[in-house]
């Protein structure tokens, strides 16, 4: 079934349109890749279906419900969660505990603190947090934090989850580690995600279509393998990049 | 914040009782000069306690709480010989918790900084607009007579003391605390995780009200005086404030810590050297700021765990 | 009604406006570069009213020359209190997380220090001395000599402020500093030696406001708070480091206060000054005229 459904959806702040005209659909259980240089308008199409920001034309449908009016923790009870381009974790509060005030008030949420707790042990079992449960989310290294803003948004349950460039800033070997990683949780939590990336190798590995947005509007969208080979996308985004 | 095995509460439930047994001993035994020492305490740890349910947990902080015991001592001399005086007290801390969610409500809408000169703000309007009103009415101050005894009211304060800590203790654990702490920590991640911080916020908000309400009723039995300047007055809310810094607003002891300090340093400042004793206390508030930020409570905590800084 | 129109009342709205645009001017500088509500902004003003009352009365020394004295003192306690508390709160990383929270309770208990030691000193009694009143006739306006004095000493301090910013190479970086604080540091401004720059003259305007003010009223311990909130709802209602703005705000809040006095009644002073800096923060609290800083 569609998960997601973006109609016509347009975002201008003041007089400029940082998104404009874009309609996508996202079917439950796909990966579905967000690309496109910076300032193309990816993560201002992740806060308009977050609800951080309102649209100011268009239409957001999450499982048959229209959410572009409501706000964010609205959204995120209804089952969409979503990580931070620059994260957010809660550095005052141990890891684990970071997890359990997720599990407590999010999608599913967990009639207990014994039973949040579990949840929560589990999830950080999985991301490979488990042995720093208790310490303090602020002595977490740049790749530990990345990993608990992912467990976060799963503590919370959702249906559809929205990654922003997690991979930002890993060394290679982190990246294959991170993918692996991404792909069991999936597949375990049975998530539906939808990944903004700028590793382009992370992107087609993952994904079973990608969208490229260009200036805000949506420019090409298909399987990884046409995607790369598609001259509108080559020129926008590849064309004059050195590397 | 884990694991609700019930031995983890045992600590706590000892503290309180031994904490009333020694009250009880208090009151039979006590003289007048110590019972009215115990009864400042007691209305410093409801105050505090209190203000900590709502400040300390989700890091906005009220710099006006004093608005709050003001309104509850207004209600009080206003209802005083036409209200049972224990109903008076109850509708104090009612109407407190009133006037927080009516406050609280445009006031929590902006982001912090804002959110702490607005509550002195808001604090200081109401006071002048109470000063105005007993102006109109051609009143300077009032007089209760057939007040409640000290020993009565040291019971009653033992009470609200002993039902804010609780209520810090209870909420700190909660689902609803743990959503104020998220907000403290980062509210807009807070409100991806599904927390509704608006009405988080103004919820704890309006209960951190009630008890400052009846206190502050209950200090007017007290003096059996009321004058706006003094019951307005923002020396409370600078004192609630201090305390919390100097004890630790983050949790049950920290407050209590607080509040024992203040009170012995008034003993042996106030009568004989008010300025000095202030002077003081805005040396203490700003030197626990640079140097224990997480109070005396949370020093000796991070002492305990052995934590690298 | 005619009395609104009346010179007399224009005359104080001006005298009061230069007064208030010179307080706001000093929280401004230190709230649009450093992000401090310097809520001991008033109790500057409290000494630089203090030092003229005990120049004059004790040692005789004219107001004027407090003019150049109590400011100098004032700068220097900026500079101290920015040295021994601000930059060690600036500097811890755990500290400067919550620098907004830390840094009012640091100026909260400065405040509450500075109210006491006065009241140690001089007590609670409302001071005053007589400089300088015979009244003077403009037109059919009549004001005192030192109520004049007043409007064009704040007046030419103002002006001088923001002629300093526009035009002097400090001045210039002080303006890039409110603008983009980081980018300011990256093409090489010295940010600690700016922030005590800020700091030392925003504590010398409101000292020198001090002075002007203990030549027109009494003045006790307790009397710099009104000015503060006076001066933060300046600076909102013009918008946070925005200057130019705070001129204007200073112009439309002298307005309020001395028209809507003499409409109701001077007791509710209090309640319009508070009910009008409530209002600000609640609807605009960007200001009127926005801010002159980027968003976050």
């Amino acid at each position: 079934m569609t998960l997601l459904r973006l109609t016509n959806v347009g975002k201008s702040y003041g007089g400029v349109s940082a998104v404009r005209n874009f309609s996508f659909d996202v079917e439950e259980g796909e990966v579905v890749g967000l690309m496109g240089a910076n300032g193309a308008g990816k993560t201002t199409v992740f806060s308009l279906i977050a609800g951080t920001q309102p649209v100011t034309t268009g239409q957001i449908w999450f499982a048959g419900q229209r959410i572009d009016q409501m706000p964010a923790y609205l959204i995120s009870r209804l089952g969409i969660a979503r990580t931070f381009q620059i994260v957010r974790p809660f550095s005052g509060l141990t890891v684990l505990d970071n997890l359990v005030i997720a599990a407590l008030h999010g999608h599913d949420r967990a009639p207990s603190r014994s039973s949040a707790d579990a949840r929560s042990r589990a999830i950080l079992q999985e991301v490979g947090l488990a042995d720093q449960a208790n310490r303090l989310a602020g002595t977490l290294t740049l790749a530990g934090r990345k990993r608990l803003e992912i467990a976060r948004a799963i503590a919370t349950g959702p249906r559809l989850l929205l990654l922003d460039e997690v991979l930002a800033g890993l060394t290679a070997t982190e990246v294959a580690a991170a993918l692996e990683m991404i792909r069991h949780l999936r597949e375990h939590y049975q998530l539906t995600l939808v990944v903004i990336e700028h590793v382009m190798r992370a992107l087609m590995k993952l994904c079973s279509r990608i969208v490229v947005l260009h200036h805000g509007e949506m420019l090409a969208e298909g399987a990884p393998a046409d995607i790369v080979v598609d001259q509108r996308v080559i020129s926008a985004y590849f064309g004059k990049r050195a590397s | 914040m884990m694991r609700p095995a019930l031995s983890e509460h045992l600590p706590f439930v000892g503290a309180l009782a031994a904490a009333l047994v020694a009250s009880a001993a208090l009151i039979v035994w006590g003289d007048e000069y110590a019972v009215s020492i115990g009864l400042t305490l007691l209305m410093w740890v409801a105050l505090v306690q209190s203000w900590a349910a709502f400040s300390g947990l989700s890091g906005y902080i009220s710099l006006g709480h004093a608005v709050f015991y003001g309104v509850g001592a207004y209600v009080m001399v206003v209802g005083w010989q036409i209200l049972p005086v224990w109903l008076g007290v109850i509708l104090a801390g009612l109407v407190a918790g009133a006037i927080a969610l009516l406050l609280g409500w445009p006031s929590l809408r902006v982001r912090g900084p804002y959110f702490v000169i607005l509550t002195f703000g808001l604090a200081e309007f109401v006071k002048y607009i109470v000063v105005s009103i007993e102006a109109a009415l051609g009143r300077s101050g009032r007089l209760l007579i057939g007040t409640p005894s000290l020993r009565e009211l040291f019971g009653a304060m033992l009470l609200l003391a002993v039902a804010s800590t609780i209520i810090l203790y209870v909420l700190r654990r909660s689902r609803l605390g743990s959503g104020l702490l998220a907000v403290r920590e980062d509210e807009i991640a807070a409100e991806a995780i599904g927390i509704n911080t608006a009405r988080t916020k103004l919820l704890v908000f309006g209960l951190s009200a009630i008890i400052p309400g009846m206190v502050g009723a209950l200090m007017s039995l007290r003096f059996t005086y009321f004058e706006p300047m003094q019951s307005f007055s923002p020396v409370t809310s600078f004192t609630i404030v201090t305390i919390a810094v100097l004890g630790g607003s983050d949790d049950v002891p920290g407050p209590l810590l607080g509040a024992a300090f203040l009170v012995a340093l008034s003993e042996l400042l106030w009568a004989r050297a008010p300025e000095l004793y202030m002077i003081i206390l805005g040396v203490l508030l700003v030197s626990f700021v640079l140097f224990a930020p997480e109070g005396i409570y949370g020093k000796l905590r991070s002492w305990n765990r052995g934590e690298a800084q | 009604m005619s009395v609104l129109l009346s010179g007399q009342l224009l005359a104080a709205a001006l005298v009061l406006a230069a007064l208030y645009a010179l307080v706001a001017m000093g929280l401004n500088l230190v709230y649009g570069t450093m992000r401090l509500l310097n809520i001991a902004h008033g109790e500057l003003v409290m000494l630089g009213g203090y030092i003229t009352y005990w120049s004059f009365t004790s040692l005789g020394i004219s107001p004027l020359l407090s003019m150049l004295v109590a400011p100098a003192v004032g700068a220097g306690l900026g500079v101290l209190i920015y040295i021994v508390l601000f930059r060690r709160l600036l500097r811890s990383p755990k500290l400067a997380a919550r620098v907004e929270a830390n840094s009012l309770l640091i100026f909260f208990g400065v405040s509450v220090i500075f109210q006491n030691v006065m009241a140690l000193f001089f007590t609670s009694t409302q001071r005053g001395y007589v400089y300088l009143d015979q009244v003077i006739q403009i037109g059919n306006v009549a004001m005192t000599a030192n109520r004049l004095i007043l409007f064009g000493v704040a007046t030419s301090a103002c002006l001088s402020c923001l002629a300093f910013f526009k035009y002097s190479r400090a001045g210039s970086a002080v303006r890039a500093v409110i603008q983009q604080r980081d980018a300011a540091a990256l093409v090489g401004v010295d940010i600690d030696r700016l922030n005590i720059l800020v700091f030392a003259l925003g504590f010398a305007l409101a000292a020198l406001a001090g002075v002007l003010v203990s030549m027109v009223q009494e003045i006790t311990p307790f009397v710099g708070f009104p000015f503060t909130i006076s001066a933060f709802v300046i600076i909102t209602l013009g918008g946070l480091g925005n200057l130019f703005g705070s001129l204007l705000g200073a112009l439309l809040l002298a307005a309020v206060e001395v028209y809507g006095t003499a409409v109701i009644s001077s007791s509710f002073r209090s309640i319009l000054v508070y009910g009008v800096f409530i209002a600000v923060l609640l609807i605009k609290p960007q200001g009127l005229l926005g801010r002159a800083v980027a968003a976050k």
